[in-house]
């Protein structure tokens, strides 16, 4: 026999080879399943992650409300801090197994900076324009709350880092940190004697933008250290509020208003309404 | 007869079979279903894990576990309508609270069992995962939430 004539079946049988392998690589990687590697260290900082924005918006609620009731700055965030202390302690053991070390600190922050704007006040039609600054703040390293409540911008607010090594897992250095707050602006003032009410207009936002959800319950006016009563509370758009009391206001006063959103975290405003 | 010529031929069909049967098998892979479902512990542990996260997400469990009412039957209920029905679920909250000692204590807060194991199906059970999840309700308190779930067989 020929031996070249076995050519052609060598040939066949190498091309049926390539023909069924690329097929079957074909198959498998289309089979083969489409999920990226992952292992309990992803729910670790998934959880980490959303629970630290909550317990920080939470301990800033409880120092803003102690701060309120007490008006003990230091004991105030003392209190808050035992809050981030818990937390950290908790988180630490519900995942007990994973061998976490959980830090939390802060480096300090610039909340907002210094500035000046005008508030327009109207007495029975007289109205003028008060140019009002209002300091910057800042909250400092070691800390993670303050606030800035003696002017017509009030700012409450609470900022920290979070730091989180798996050693089980071998994940080392995963951070991220959050900052949270709530501020308040009185706008305008309009009293009317002849009607005998004042209309207070003040705009509010967080971090998420405007605060919308306001209703009476969240909202105190104290005049002259005296609470009065809201009769009427607006939302007119773009976290913007007007409230309606049924007083007129006579310079010299001093108004504050106090804003508790809902969650809990509470924003205070000064306004001192001279005669001139 | 010249033989050599019959082999040629015998050679050339063999040939052609073996191309044409080749690309013939080729062809039937690629036919083959590839929407293989595959179930795997993992999933059951993601799946645990995404239910509690999306729960407390929606401040659901600190709402729920505010009510006075029977808040582990709106649980039950949740977690029943939520997840498909070939799964079985166990479902635990304690409240995480600092001790006078610096310590964190653990308190079972569920008074009855949320689940839908009953003693009867105990033995369908194919294969379970649990997933743990801390979450703090708007008042700064702290949850620990455990979620076991097992998938019946067939499921």
């Amino acid at each position: 026999m020929n031996r070249r004539g076995q050519l052609p079946i060598i040939l066949a049988l190498i091309l049926s080879g390539i023909l069924i392998t690329s097929a079957l690589l074909t198959y498998k990687v289309s089979v083969f399943p489409k999920r990226a590697e992952q292992s309990e260290w992803v729910h670790v900082i998934l959880n980490a992650e959303e629970d630290f924005h909550r317990i920080l918006q939470a301990a800033l609620a409880n120092f803003t409300q102690e701060y309120i009731a007490t008006g003990n700055m230091t004991g105030s965030q003392r209190k808050a801090e035992i809050k981030l202390e818990t937390w950290k302690l908790a988180f630490t053991l519900g995942y007990s197994g994973l061998s976490l070390r959980l830090n939390l600190k802060s480096n300090g922050v610039d909340v907002s900076p210094e500035s000046s704007y005008k508030v327009s006040l109207t007495y029975d039609g007289n109205a003028t324009d008060k140019t009002v600054c209002v300091p910057g703040l800042s909250i400092a390293a070691g800390h993670f709350f303050n606030c800035s409540w003696n002017s017509p911008c009030g700012i409450s607010a609470a900022y920290a880092s979070i730091s989180l090594d798996i050693i089980k897992q071998g994940l080392y250095g995963w951070n991220s940190s959050s900052i949270i707050f709530l501020t308040l602006n009185i706008t305008s003032i309009i009293s009317d004697s002849s009607l005998n009410e004042t209309r207070i207009e003040f705009t509010c936002s967080d971090g998420q933008g405007c605060v919308n959800r306001l209703n009476k319950e969240n909202v105190t006016i104290h005049v002259n250290g005296s609470q009065v009563d809201l009769n009427r509370l607006e939302y007119t758009g773009m976290g913007g509020y007007i409230a309606l009391i049924g007083q007129t206001l006579n310079p010299p006063y001093t108004m504050t208003i106090t804003v508790r959103d809902g969650r809990g975290i509470a924003v205070r405003a000064s306004l001192e309404g001279g005669s001139g | 007869m010249d033989r050599r010529g019959q082999f040629r031929i015998i050679e050339a069909l063999v040939t052609a079979v073996l191309v044409v049967g080749s690309m013939m098998i080729a062809v039937g892979i690629q036919r083959m279903p590839r929407f293989w479902i595959t179930y795997e512990t993992e999933d059951l542990e993601d799946m645990a894990f995404n239910m509690l996260a999306e729960i407390a997400d929606q401040a659901l469990l600190s709402r729920l576990l505010d009510s006075k009412g029977s808040w582990e039957t709106d649980l039950f209920w949740t977690l029943n309508t939520m997840l498909p029905p070939t799964i079985y679920f166990n479902m635990s909250i304690y409240k995480m609270s600092l001790s006078s000692g610096g310590n964190i204590s653990l308190e079972a807060l569920n008074r009855a069992p949320i689940t839908n194991i009953q003693q009867e199906n105990a033995d369908r059970i194919a294969e379970s995962a649990s997933a743990t999840y801390v979450f703090t309700s708007p008042d700064g308190t702290v949850y620990l939430a455990a979620l076991t779930l097992a998938r019946s067989r067939g499921g």
